[in-house]
């Protein structure tokens, strides 16, 4: 029997929105094999890589507990954001911006399950180091 | 009282749900090394420099055995505070405590708990570590620290030289407690959970009392970690806004330098003076043994010297580049800026200066921040730099300032300013410039640069290229 894991994609597999953008795609779990999840949260979410410390921030969180409701968690599941005017998506040297949309799902009696879907904000170009 | 997880480990639970861990007290012998050094030490320092130095009188005396006498109540008080003290760790209404104990005496420290992303505990490093070994002390060998890892601040210390086993116990049961903490919010599990649950709360209360990491700025209108625009800056005289520098507090640093110099060449002068009468008046009548500490202790006074000499340029140093360079004002026509928007920007550089070479640059820098241990380092980059304008070898009048008016353009698809705990980018007007005789100087003022208003844009729009900014005259 197949590990339980998350699914998700994002509408059209889109990979670049603009602000005021809906972002939209579905997630599913599958493999789940008669196990309950306790819950399922699906964030859209920013982060920083780079040389210093990550800072994170979550624009969109939603959090379904399949016990309160009548969920198909096996079929797939639609979501629809409307993105953000800021931050962008940005490669710098020291930090570079990231976005994705997570979905992390919580099973009875194993570990807790997370897909993402990366994607790209806005259209800031790439830099050029110039000076130290 | 429940069941301790250490037979020294008492842990006090109430029925509010508060929770008491007390420490025992240290193993005394390194206060007790402490307290012997605090006191020994000042007395064979003031007995041979009494033996070699004739002191004058009393407040000669008094002058030279003040520093040693506190530096000694000092390390004294220290060990008192490791031999007789002990710690004490709470959980209270959802906040970690830490109180150090001495006799009546406490002084505690508190953040709150659903904050600390990780216990960490560190060995003993360096030379306390190394004698912490060393049989001949008889110190426990295992004597560490136990820190909590806060979000976005320093590790907050909770436990000072306590034998390690004891403080992985008392860590362990730390982070059971929190994680207890963290299941009354299902879906909370881990450190992305605890920004998220942070950017909910930010929404629906107030923020605690106790100090938790700063949420990521948000601009009035609606740009997360864009910065906003310091409208309570004071309007420009030729644009609309006048810029304020970035990172700069030239007075209160002479002030610190000037006072911190003035001290150390106030100790060095009298010491000195001392060593020279001695020198001249009894160095050759005196007993071998003392001339020997008396050059023994010439030999030990040069560095002092070079010191308070390298204070005293530090100090010039400061007094150039808070009075010499004379003011930098920069003014812009807008605020916020955005990726393609030309704009105005005036510079005023005041005299009387005899100038090598200077350059107005409109620049994007990125900040990073990070923690190496218990420091915290930032690492700067400059990655878009645009020559405004610049001059070479010219003398600004006094009276007669400098000024010069420049169209810029930001470039079209630039990053906006960002700025978050640990990371930024920052757009700057930066007035950078060598004059004659002196060393170089450059001051930063902050511009802010917002994404394209709208910005509801087609995704299948042409990439415009990068570096599109301009200047005009």
């Amino acid at each position: 029997m197949n590990d339980p894991s998350v699914l998700v994609q994002l509408d059209g597999d889109r990979r670049n929105y603009q602000p005021g953008d809906v972002l939209s795609g579905a997630f599913r779990l599958d493999s789940l094999g008669g196990r309950e999840a306790a819950s399922v949260e699906v964030s859209v979410l920013w982060y920083t890589e780079g040389k210093g410390d990550e800072d994170k921030g979550v624009h969109h969180r939603e959090v379904l507990n399949p016990e309160e409701g009548q969920l198909n968690l096996a079929a797939w599941r639609p979501f629809h954001v409307v993105l953000p005017r800021s931050p962008l998506s940005y490669d710098g040297f020291l930090l570079k911006v990231r976005w994705c949309v997570r979905v992390r799902a919580t099973i009875t009696g194993w570990s807790d399950r997370v897909a993402e879907a990366p994607f790209r904000l806005g259209d800031v170009g790439p830099v050029a180091e110039t000076a130290p | 009282m429940t069941e301790p997880i250490s037979p020294v480990l008492k842990i006090v639970e109430e029925s509010s749900g508060e929770v008491h861990y007390i420490l025992p007290s240290r193993p005394p012998q390194l206060g007790r090394y402490l307290i012997g050094f605090g006191i020994l030490a000042p007395i064979a320092l003031i007995a041979f420099a009494f033996l070699g130095v004739p002191f004058r009188d009393d407040a000669q005396l008094a002058f030279v055995s003040t520093p040693l006498v506190l530096f000694g109540l000092f390390i004294a008080g220290l060990g008192l505070w490791f031999a007789a003290g002990h710690v004490e760790v709470e959980i209270r209404h959802g906040t970690l405590r830490s109180v150090s104990c001495l006799g009546p005496l406490r002084w505690s420290r508190s953040f709150p708990l659903r904050s600390v992303s990780g216990f960490l505990i560190n060995d003993l490093a360096g030379k306390a570590g190394r004698a912490a070994t060393a049989k001949t002390y008889k110190l426990p060998v295992d004597m560490a620290t136990l820190q909590a890892c806060v979000e976005g601040g320093k590790p907050m210390v909770l436990a000072l030289m306590y034998p390690r086993d004891l403080l992985q116990r008392l860590a362990d049961e730390l982070s059971r407690r929190r994680e207890l903490l963290d299941a009354e919010q299902p879906c909370l599990e881990n450190r992305e959970a605890l920004t998220e649950r942070k950017t909910v709360q930010e929404a629906t209360r107030q923020p605690d009392k106790a100090a938790e990491p700063a949420p990521p700025e948000q601009s009035a209108d609606g740009l997360p970690t864009v910065p906003t625009v310091d409208l309570s800056a004071k309007p420009g005289t030729t644009l609309r806004h006048r810029l304020a520098s970035v990172g700069e507090h030239p007075g209160c640093a002479l002030t610190c330098v000037v006072i911190f110099a003035l001290v150390w060449c106030g100790f060095v002068s009298f010491w000195g003076y001392g060593l020279v009468q001695a020198h001249l008046q009894n160095w050759r009548n005196a007993p071998a043994l003392a001339q020997g500490w008396l050059w023994f202790q010439t030999i030990f006074f040069l560095p002092f010297i070079l010191g308070g000499v390298m204070l005293v340029a530090h100090v010039l140093r400061n007094v150039y580049v808070t009075l010499g360079h004379r003011r930098t004002r920069v003014e812009v026509s807008a605020q916020p800026l955005h990726p393609g928007e030309e704009f105005e920007v005036f510079v005023s550089q005041s005299g009387p200066l005899r100038v090598k070479d200077l350059r107005v640059l409109f620049v994007c820098q990125e900040e990073a921040s990070y923690g190496a241990g218990t420091d915290r380092r930032t690492e700067t980059r400059r990655v878009e730099e645009l020559e405004v304008a610049r001059a070479e070898a010219f003398a600004i009048a006094r009276g007669v300032p400098y000024e010069i008016k420049r169209t810029v353009r930001v470039p079209v698809r630039a990053m906006h300013s960002f700025e978050v705990e640990h990371n930024k980018v920052r757009w700057l007007v930066v007035v950078a410039g060598e004059v004659v005789g002196w060393p170089k100087f450059e001051h930063s003022f902050l511009v802010v640069v917002h994404p394209e208003p709208g910005a509801i844009v087609s995704t299948t729009r042409a990439p415009a290229l990068v570096g599109e900014g301009g200047v005009h005259e």
